[in-house]
């Protein structure tokens, strides 16, 4: 019997669940290999006991958190899907303002219908097992995870920087060309997709298992950045890592 | 051993009846730098240039590699991958030669690499002498690598029109044996091959405090010095210094089965001393936690591992790892730290 797999999607913009389909080569070969009872996106049907679920978005209701919760009850393996759900991603930068106040800029006077809650991680609500990052997820990274979870085996996060793959590509560095680039301190996975591209790394997938802050903060500071410039730039998806930037500013 | 002169006009001739012969592989021009590429069309090569991003020994071990073709539903039915094709490497500077020198003897090595072998044994270099540092960074001078003796199947000098070219193996002349873009070196063409070589001399200074075959026991004095701690606090782990050094081989193995879950490849990546993961071994033991062991560890692994094992530095001088590091740790600095300069 193949693997039952539900795909769930909370406050996000839904481009990771889109990844998934977006896999047009390969759609037919992962239909032969797994069974999707839930996809919102996709299907119709609903499935109530999974073999894997994948889990896209942050929690920032408390539906959404008893929602995530019920799933975690019907599924053996729940893997996080995309910053949102990993990091809480761009969600999360409400939580660096008054809560009050982000809900009545948004909903305006009819705040109190909106029971808003600072952004979690899927991990902050759940015990996950396995958590995919960026934004949006790497297609590549998705069916490896996918295709390992399938042999009963557990996926092998990538232990380098985004400069190792970009490196790898053979590109010219961002810092070369006056940028200042995350990557020598984000997570790989996702092919330095943006470098190769000319954007500079946001940092999308999260920082590296020791990334060394401290110096990353003084090049920011060297190439003329502010104080807020390299606050946002940090915070932009890791609002929930905290930085210390008081060291590197107070005069 | 011929000396011949090369028209610089011949050149995208030679280009288009090389790559008629062989997969080409030379400098090209990537934004403003460049980077060693297959050369399909005369005017992609770009001889005039400094340097490369990543080295062409890069070539020759490529990222990614395939190394066996599995069968989880039957192991025994799993093929090794060997793969090659005749290659030229057309512009390969000195430094980056002896980076492919310094591959050979370690791919050689008990157990030989037979992918890295293969590929070797299929790929002729045409070498090309720089007639000045690239970057502030080279230690090619004080490493004596600014210069060729041997490695190289053809050698280029620049004489401003024209090259002049020494061929040093069979390989290399049987490539050009027929081909019409060559002459026999004249009187003339020797006198200027003397001036330019006497103009290249006088623009290769040296770089280091102390002579660099103290290196190895200054490094070991070195050892416990507070040097590792500032550097480590610079470092940002990223692996630049390693992926685009000519002599790092180090990689990792990894499988990757398809969607039947039958079949699978098993492939190597370039791997990286500076990763926090490297040194990291079964029970969570790690031997070199920290940023500052791990560069020290670069360091010995170039100038006394490397010179301990084959009785030269594995270090080629070329300037990369210093000039692309986005933190600015500098090799020419660190070595003239420990020597005393």
């Amino acid at each position: 019997m193949k693997p039952k797999v539900g795909v769930f999607s909370f406050t996000s913009c839904e481009g990771c669940q889109l990844t998934i389909l977006n896999l047009e080569d390969e759609m037919l070969d992962l239909l032969g290999a797994i069974e999707i009872v839930n996809f919102r996106e996709a299907i119709d049907e609903r499935g109530h006991e999974y073999d894997v679920a994948f889990v896209e978005g942050s929690i920032t209701t408390p539906e959404e958190a008893e929602e995530v919760r019920e799933i975690r009850e019907r599924t053996k393996i729940l893997v996080a899907l995309g910053a949102c759900a990993t990091l809480g991603g761009i969600n999360a930068i409400k939580n660096r303002h008054d809560l009050h106040q982000v809900r009545r800029k948004v909903y305006g006077d009819g705040a109190h219908h909106f029971p808003t809650e600072a952004t979690q991680r899927v991990r902050d609500v759940v015990p996950v097992e396995y958590e995919m990052h960026g934004c949006p997820i790497s297609k590549r990274e998705f069916l490896q995870v996918t295709k390992t979870l399938l042999l009963g085996r557990v996926p092998r996060p990538s232990p380098h920087a985004v400069c190792t793959e970009c490196k790898t590509a053979g590109n010219v560095c961002l810092f070369d060309k006056g940028i200042c680039c995350l990557g020598p301190i984000t997570r790989a996975g996702c092919g330095a997709i943006c470098p190769t591209y000319g954007g500079d790394c946001v940092a999308c997938r999260g920082l590296v298992d020791e990334p060394n802050l401290a110096s990353m903060i003084e090049i920011m500071k060297s190439k003329g950045m502010s104080r807020q410039e390299v606050e946002d730039r940090l915070t932009q998806f890791n609002t929930l890592e905290p930085v210390d930037l008081e060291p590197h500013f107070s005069s | 051993m011929k000396t011949l002169v090369l028209s610089k006009m011949d050149v995208p001739g030679l280009v288009e009846a090389l790559g008629e012969t062989a997969r080409l592989i030379g400098p090209r021009k990537k934004e403003h730098q460049f980077v060693f590429g297959q050369i399909t069309k005369p005017e992609q090569l770009a001889l005039e240039y400094p340097t490369t991003i990543l080295p062409p020994s890069r070539q020759l071990f490529p990222n990614d590699e395939p190394l066996v073709r599995l069968r989880l539903d039957d192991v025994a039915a799993s093929r090794e991958i060997v793969e090659g094709e005749k290659t030229i490497l057309l512009g390969v500077h000195p430094c980056d030669v002896q980076g492919i020198n310094i591959l050979d003897e370690v791919f050689s090595d008990s157990p030989p690499d037979a992918n890295y072998l293969t590929r070797r044994s299929q790929t002729i270099i045409i070498a090309l002498e720089c007639q000045a540092p690239c970057s502030p960074y080279n230690l090619c001078f004080d490493k004596g690598t600014y210069r060729l003796e041997w490695g190289y199947d053809l050698l280029m000098i620049d004489l401003g029109d024209r090259y002049f070219v020494f061929t040093r193996t069979g390989a290399g002349e049987e490539l050009i044996g027929d081909l019409p873009f060559f002459r026999a070196a004249t009187p003339a063409d020797r006198e200027a091959l003397g001036r330019a070589r006497e103009t290249q001399a006088g623009s290769f200074k040296t770089r280091l405090a102390g002579p660099v075959n103290r290196l190895p026991n200054a490094l070991k004095e070195a050892y416990d010095d507070l040097l590792w701690e500032a550097v480590g606090r610079r470092c940002l782990s990223c692996e630049t210094c390693t992926n685009v050094c000519p002599t790092c081989y180090c990689f990792d193995v990894a499988d990757e089965v398809e969607l039947d879950l039958v079949n699978g490849t098993r492939c190597r990546q370039w791997d990286s001393c500076q990763s926090c993961t490297f040194a990291e071994v079964a029970g969570g033991e790690n031997f070199r936690p920290r940023p500052s062991e791990r560069q020290r560890h670069r360091l010995f692994k170039k100038e006394v591992y490397q010179y301990e094992k084959y009785g030269r530095s594995a270090c080629v001088g070329c300037g990369r790892c210093s000039a692309q590091c986005v933190a600015s740790i500098r090799l020419n600095e660190m070595y003239n730290q420990v020597l005393g300069g």
